[in-house]
């Protein structure tokens, strides 16, 4: 009798010990900072964000991140015209992401040093998604994570049209950089 | 009994929390990065591609420390026939620049060889057209213009003071863009004349607007603007001015081509004197080459 109610209680315990543990192990960051660069003998293009969106879980290293496509400041305000309405289409697209999951993760990588880590996933941008494996670095600092990384986007493998007489002017891979720190929750 | 009870309880509160719990895990971190997201407000853009429709201005401004370049041919009548290859032979030109000192206030001037006509001018996005927390249902920008007839006088009109050359318009412009592809404009315009030339023409005009744009594809799109006389303003009945065209944009570069009847390509030539007639021909066909240079670099970019 008395074991059949201590069960669920301890049942009870267990699981809100677990899930406030996994909600205390998020990580969450609001002014991540993306960079992208796009360079051709004719042309350099390059526009930056400071309102990345991403959390971690620090239980499993699953992750999401996530910018908006009209945060992309440019130094040209007609180059940030035709990014939103001809390339991006921001208004049917209007955002980025990238989620899933740390290669590999284990406590070991909170000791405070810097890691290179795979990071697999789902990159979506301009509608289309695209499973890709990124490589980063990863820092446990003492109040949250510190993430970096730096990977190209290929524009045909996201259906972004640049038409003939722009192929001067844009790259075909996008280099992008991407900073954020992720703070406990 | 009382044991059956006691288990059936225990499976209900054991369910309830595997479902809370499920829940909890199951919504992707990508959910809760929706939720932790405040929603903001943004000015819809773009609401057409250049500062002008056909003839009439746009909502849009030249982007902070943007310098505008504008070049505006307009050819003679299609009616002139073969000799004046339909018109091709008696070009007039509008070179303008507009310069924007804010992302909301820009300044210009232009010439005319039109009635050697030149111009200053200002505009003024006072409100935007938004998405978002405090969204806005369309823009309103503001367009005032002072222009400046540069013929030698003449003998038939002494005296001819300086201030004779000068007349004003007035325009609010409403837009809104519906979706993508389709924009509208609502223009309401005041045109005041110092001096007319005919007896029974008014100084002062009101006249309605309406304009729009239909994008056909991303850089491509059909517009078409028409202007209608409120005040009867001429001692003869005359035909309001009606234009259509296309707006093609290649990078720093948007190209404007038209047909319409307006002789002028400033406010007082298109809005207060008497265009030709479409049914009789006297269409011109015209196009604009804009060009933006970026003087001052947005400095967060």
């Amino acid at each position: 009798m008395r074991s059949h109610l201590l069960s669920p209680l301890c049942a009870l315990v267990l699981l809100g010990s677990s899930m406030s543990v996994m909600n205390a192990q998020r990580y969450m960051g609001h002014s991540g900072m993306v960079h992208f660069h796009s360079q051709t003998l004719m042309e350099d293009i390059e526009a930056t964000l400071t309102d990345m969106t991403g959390i971690m879980d620090a239980v499993d290293g699953s992750f999401a991140f996530q910018v908006k496509m009209r945060s992309f400041s440019f130094a040209k305000a007609l180059m940030q015209e035709h990014f939103n309405e001809d390339y991006i289409e921001s208004d049917q697209f209007p955002k980025a992401s990238f989620q899933g999951q740390i290669v590999g993760w284990s406590v070991s990588l909170g000791d405070g040093e810097t890691h290179v880590v795979r990071a697999e996933g789902v990159f979506w941008c301009h509608g289309i998604e695209q499973r890709r494996t990124i490589e980063g670095s990863l820092k446990k600092a003492d109040d949250g994570w510190e993430i970096s990384c730096r990977f190209p986007v290929e524009l045909e493998e996201h259906d972004i049209d640049v038409p003939g007489w722009a192929t001067y002017l844009i790259s075909p891979t996008i280099d992008v950089d991407v900073q954020i720190k992720l703070t406990q929750q | 009994m009382r044991k059956q009870d006691s288990s059936s309880w225990q499976v209900v509160l054991l369910l309830t929390l595997l479902v809370c719990s499920v829940s909890s895990r199951g919504q992707g971190l990508l959910d809760v990065l929706n939720e932790s997201e405040e929603p903001v407000t943004v000015p819809v853009s773009a609401t057409f591609k250049d500062t002008r429709i056909v003839n009439v201005q746009s909502n849009e401004t030249p982007g902070s420390g943007v310098l505008h370049f504008v070049i505006a041919h307009r050819f003679g009548t299609l009616s002139s026939g073969a000799y004046d290859l339909w018109g091709l032979d008696n070009a007039q030109m509008r070179m303008g620049l507009d310069y924007g000192l804010t992302d909301r206030f820009a300044i210009g001037v232009a010439r005319n060889t039109y009635q050697k006509t030149y111009e200053v001018n200002a505009k003024a996005r006072v409100l935007r057209q938004s998405t978002g927390p405090k969204a806005f249902p369309f823009s309103l920008s503001w367009y005032s213009v002072m222009m400046v007839n540069g013929l030698k006088a003449s003998q038939e009109y002494s005296p001819y003071y300086f201030t004779h050359r000068l007349s004003y318009v007035h325009q609010a412009i409403l837009t809104r863009k519906f979706n993508e592809r389709l924009s509208l404009a609502l223009v309401p315009s005041f045109v005041h004349r110092n001096f007319v030339e005919a007896t029974g023409d008014k100084h002062d005009m009101f006249l309605i607007g309406g304009g729009g744009r239909y994008k056909l594809g991303p850089r491509f799109s059909i517009n078409a603007e028409y202007h209608h006389r409120l005040t009867p303003a001429f001692a003869l009945g005359a035909s309001p001015s009606l234009s259509i065209g296309v707006d093609i944009e290649t990078g720093g570069h948007v190209f404007q081509l038209h047909m319409t009847n307006a002789r002028g390509m400033f406010e007082r030539s298109f809005l207060a004197e008497p265009a030709g007639s479409w049914a009789n021909g006297d269409i011109y066909f015209g196009f604009n080459l804009s060009r933006v240079f970026q003087l001052k670099t947005n400095s967060e970019g």
